[in-house]
């Protein structure tokens, strides 16, 4: 007899009681707490025409002609100064360290995946969180729940894929991360990943 | 046998009369045996086909059904084409489903039920209050509540069967007051009383005739033409007339006039669009006035009526006197015959003819991606199903993202190319969700409505540039040998091989750069530089990271592989990028969502499917550096296109004497993949900044989105470095750069802001006394 631990999928008891409990509390909690939060995401960009006119726009300048590894041999000149100010971006890359907070649209096809999870309708249930990854991409809980809905359909390989998405995008968020490591904790365990369950426990609990 | 000669005299003319007689009752005999054959034949044909009553019903496709709520990314012309699309009609005071009215920004909307595959939503009255390209509020003054409302899809095309023949089933109970009146008013009178064929019809036309003196009227009953349209040609010989005729008495016999009816309703021509032919009424209300059969009102009942004796004749569009002249003659009709009260009928013939432009519903307007759907489609189901069992298939296409994608490859080409010549400029580009992989545009050459050559998907044209963030990807993913300060030279060498072949790469510049920081190299696409790298890392090493990446086509195992002499199609460099884009996870691209039957059963849902294959890490380090590409890099004159707040990763690829130009691309929210070049390889004056990257720009300034900013992942820090000195210095320092290391590789030395070490205690002690 196998001594790895199974994974029973009754109704929802799929993992052990107590961290299903903990992450569903606290996914709830999250999402009310997250519906609220500011957006700390990238800009919203609304569509438009530059600063530019369409004559600047399509007249090449200069600057167009200075060499980059790009161009041709055959346009080859020396270095010159631009003729016409180029608008400029953003001065560096960017980068943030918090996630995307989750739309209220977002959080409510989430509740109606739980809602369509507890009746074992799995099926509603993927179909409302793609719909909400594509209104919050970078909203973990969804990753999450799409997690959970692949463990509930016994297809662990994809849930670990999912719980880790979710880690990728908790950015700062502690409880998020920490509800991310504890499910994928739990998955990893149930498909035989002792070892890898064991360091995603302690990264839950680092936390 | 002897007889005696006055017996033999005497019998032989009653025996001849006798053997004719027989004779001919042999003959009708015959003639009955065959004839009853022949009816028992045409009977077994009559039940067989309208037992099953099969239509072949063509599969229809749908664009992604746009999604409203507060917060959606959504501008005021985004959502009047979108309207547009669906044939909304624009009013004052929006009452009937697919009517709206617009203020502005502000829109109120009456939306149509429609049964996607999780639930059918229902119509609603919504209205909208658009600020900044966002749905600021939202607010739903009938119909359920809800926090997200869905409009019905676009209809974006077909798969068609080979007849071309198409139609919307109804059942009769569906039909409009009325309807069935006028139908039978008109064309067929005595229909509940006859058995199939009508003497008094016959003989009532065959008066008027007369009188006439030419054909001014028909004596077929509605059943004949059921039977003509749906078991026989058009032909007009007798041998069909007879045929006909036995049929439709057979089809009287064997069943109710209800279901005769409901047959003809769904059988009946109205109209040609293209090489598509619009049967059945269901069709004809939506082709004509853009309503569901049921929410025809009488006037448009009338002139549905009136078009069934000539619908090419009297079609509305073209010869609306015509039609709007037999209309009003069919409303008289009606008046006169008690189906419809006198003043009713005026009122109905005070109306105009209130038919919609033609819509493009019926057509594929888009071939490019239809082609891509189908393709897939093929795949998991039978080419005669498509055709005929009326699927319905959910896809991703946005068709705003389209049409700013056509738009903008329309203009730029135009204004690269204009005269064309005999190797015209050509173009492909392909868009998709940055996190999802669902693929929201195709264009498949310069003439986006022509469906010929699918170039995003079957052009096989090397990549060039677009193949150094592998090479570079591939160091990163050593951070104990290379992060993005790590000096590589720049600088010319010459490979010999062991067949005694030589190689000498050049910059396209023909400049040489010297000592220069890894990220640098990448954004300003130094050839010699990555050529050094990718023999330090080794070929077999970035051929895995392509595959890793997701790229199942061979490679060249030649170090010309690190400047892009792979082959890859556009739609496979879309899937490449878009594992650059969701930060190394691999998502397979998707053009459909679900696939149903036509009364809603699910067949296929193809799900989002996301597999970790590339450390995030390392991709982290190389968005840092694919950024730089778009603001100091050979990618930063898109900013004469696209707003200067919109961050964007790319790359640039220019192949020799800019045979292919290249651009694939990402925002936050959108990734794109464009190229231009010449069919036959011939070259261009373009780079993948001048051409390629153009028609990305222009397309993204089109759309309302966030910009690029990546979550920094675990295991990832940000330090200020001095790239001269290769050491941690301070925020301020002249020549210091904020750059992302994995844990670990960050320099472990210091450095003060004028050079020395001694420095950094001055600079501290005076920060005591300040």
């Amino acid at each position: 007899m196998s001594s790895k631990t199974t994974v029973r999928h009754s109704g929802r008891r799929f993992l052990n009681v107590s961290p299903a409990i903990l992450m569903t509390g606290t996914l709830l909690t999250l999402l009310v707490g997250c519906a609220t939060a500011p957006d700390g995401g990238p800009i919203y960009v609304p569509a438009g025409e530059t600063d530019r006119t369409p004559q600047e726009r399509g007249a090449p300048t200069q600057s167009d002609q200075r060499p980059t590894e790009e161009a041709p041999e055959r346009s080859r000149f020396p270095q010159q100064q631009p003729q016409q100010p180029e608008p400029r971006p953003d001065p560096e890359p960017r980068h943030r360290t918090e996630g995307s907070s989750i739309s209220p649209a977002a959080a409510g096809l989430v509740a109606q995946a739980d809602k369509a999870f507890r009746r074992g309708n799995i099926s509603a249930g993927m179909a409302s969180l793609q719909r909400a990854q594509r209104i919050s991409p970078d909203a973990p809980v969804i990753y999450y729940k799409m997690a959970e809905g692949y463990v509930l359909g016994d297809n662990l390989a994809r849930a670990e894929q999912f719980a880790v998405k979710g880690i990728s995008v908790a950015g700062t968020d502690e409880a998020l991360q920490r509800s991310g490591w504890q499910l994928l904790a739990d998955i990893r365990r149930a498909r035989g990943n002792a070892a890898g369950a064991r360091s995603a426990e302690q990264r839950a609990s680092a936390l | 046998m002897t007889r005696s000669r006055s017996s033999k005299s005497r019998k032989a003319p009653s025996r001849s009369r006798f053997r004719f007689g027989g004779l001919l009752l042999r003959l009708c005999l015959i003639a009955l045996v065959a004839l009853v054959g022949w009816v028992i034949y045409l009977d077994a044909i009559v039940t067989s086909k309208f037992e099953g009553r099969r239509w072949e019903i063509p599969s229809r496709v749908y664009a992604r059904p746009l999604e409203l709520y507060e917060g959606a990314p959504v501008s005021p012309a985004g959502l009047a084409i979108e309207l547009q699309l669906l044939g909304y009609q624009q009013v004052a005071r929006p009452d009937d489903p697919g009517e709206y009215s617009r203020q502005g920004s502000s829109f109120t909307l009456q939306t149509r039920d429609f049964s996607f595959p999780d639930v059918l939503e229902s119509g609603r009255r919504v209205q909208l209050a658009l600020t900044g390209d966002r749905v600021e509020r939202m607010r739903i003054l009938a119909g359920p509540a809800a926090g997200i409302v869905r409009l019905d899809p676009v209809q974006i095309g077909g798969i068609y069967p080979g007849h071309g023949e198409d139609r919307v089933l109804v059942q009769l109970e569906q039909a409009p007051p009325n309807l069935t009146a006028a139908l039978l008013a008109v064309e067929d009178r005595d229909f509940r009383e006859h058995w199939g064929i009508s003497p008094m019809s016959i003989a009532r036309a065959a008066w008027a005739n007369l009188q006439a003196g030419r054909v001014v009227q028909g004596g077929s009953t509605l059943t004949q033409q059921l039977v003509k349209n749906f078991y026989l040609s058009r032909e007009q010989t007798l041998t069909r007339k007879f045929n006909e005729a036995l049929m439709a008495i057979l089809l009287d016999w064997h069943y109710e006039k209800e279901d005769i009816l409901e047959a003809y309703l769904n059988e009946v021509y109205l109209g040609q669009s293209g090489n598509r032919s619009i049967n059945g009424f269901g069709l004809a209300s939506q082709f004509y006035f853009s309503r569901s059969f049921s929410n025809l009102q009488l006037h448009q009942v009338a002139l549905l009526v009136a078009m069934v004796k000539g619908p090419s004749y009297y079609d509305p569009r073209r010869h609306p006197e015509r039609a709007l002249a037999r209309r009003n003659l069919v409303l008289d009709l009606l008046a006169e015959q008690g189906v419809v009260a006198a003043q009713e009928a005026k009122v109905a013939q005070a109306e105009p003819l209130s038919v919609v432009e033609r819509g493009r519903f019926s057509e594929n307007r888009y071939p490019a991606f239809i082609e891509l759907v189908h393709r897939h489609l093929t795949r998991d189901y039978r080419e005669a199903d498509l055709k005929s069992e009326g699927l319905r298939v959910f896809t991703t296409l946005d068709p705003q993202i389209q049409a700013a994608a056509e738009r903008s490859i329309s203009r730029t080409l135009a204004a690269l190319d204009p005269n064309q010549g005999e190797a015209p400029l050509q173009a492909a580009a392909i868009f998709t969700g940055k996190e999802n992989g669902e693929i929201t545009a195709v264009v498949g050459g310069r003439d986006p409505s022509f469906s010929g050559f699918n170039r995003a998907l079957d052009a096989r044209r090397p990549i060039g540039s677009l193949a150094k963030p592998m090479v570079y990807l591939t160091a990163l993913a050593q951070p104990e040998k290379y992060t993005l300060i790590t000096p590589l030279k720049d600088e010319p060498f010459r490979l010999v091989f062991e067949n005694g072949q030589e190689w000498i790469p050049k910059n396209y510049s023909g400049e040489y750069h010297g000592n220069t920081a890894l990220h640098e190299a990448l954004s300003n696409s130094y050839n010699l530089a990555t050529v050094r790298l990718g023999l330090d890392v080794g070929m077999e090493a970035v051929t895995e990271t392509f595959r890793d990446l997701g790229v199942t086509q061979p490679l060249p195992q030649y170090p010309s592989l690190f400047l892009g002499t792979a082959s890859l199609t556009p739609v496979e460099v879309a899937g490449l990028y878009q594992s650059i884009a969701a930060s190394g996870f691999t998502v397979p691209l998707r053009a459909i969502r679900e696939v149903t039957t036509s009364d809603g059963k699910m067949l296929s849902r193809y799900d989002l499917d996301i597999t970790q294959t590339f450390s995030p890490q390392a991709m982290h380090l190389l968005h840092y550096a694919m950024q730089e590409t778009m603001q100091e890099g050979t990618g930063r004159s898109v900013y004469r296109y696209v707003p200067a707040s919109l961050n964007l990763a790319g790359k640039t690829g220019t192949t020799d004497d800019g045979r292919d130009s290249w651009f694939a691309g990402f925002s936050g929210d959108h990734l794109g993949v464009v190229w231009l070049g010449r069919d036959g390889n011939a070259p261009t004056s373009l780079t993948g900044a001048t051409g390629a990257m153009r028609v990305f720009g222009e397309t993204m300034a089109a759309i309302p989105q966030h910009g690029f900013s990546p979550i920094l992942p675990d295991g990832v820090s940000y330090y200020w470095v001095d790239p001269e000195t290769q050491m941690r210095t301070e925020k301020g320092c002249e020549g210091a750069l904020l750059l992302p290391f994995i844990e670990g590789s960050q320099p472990q030395k210091s450095v003060a802001c004028d050079g020395s070490v001694g420095g950094r205690i001055k600079s501290w002690l005076e920060s005591w006394f300040e």
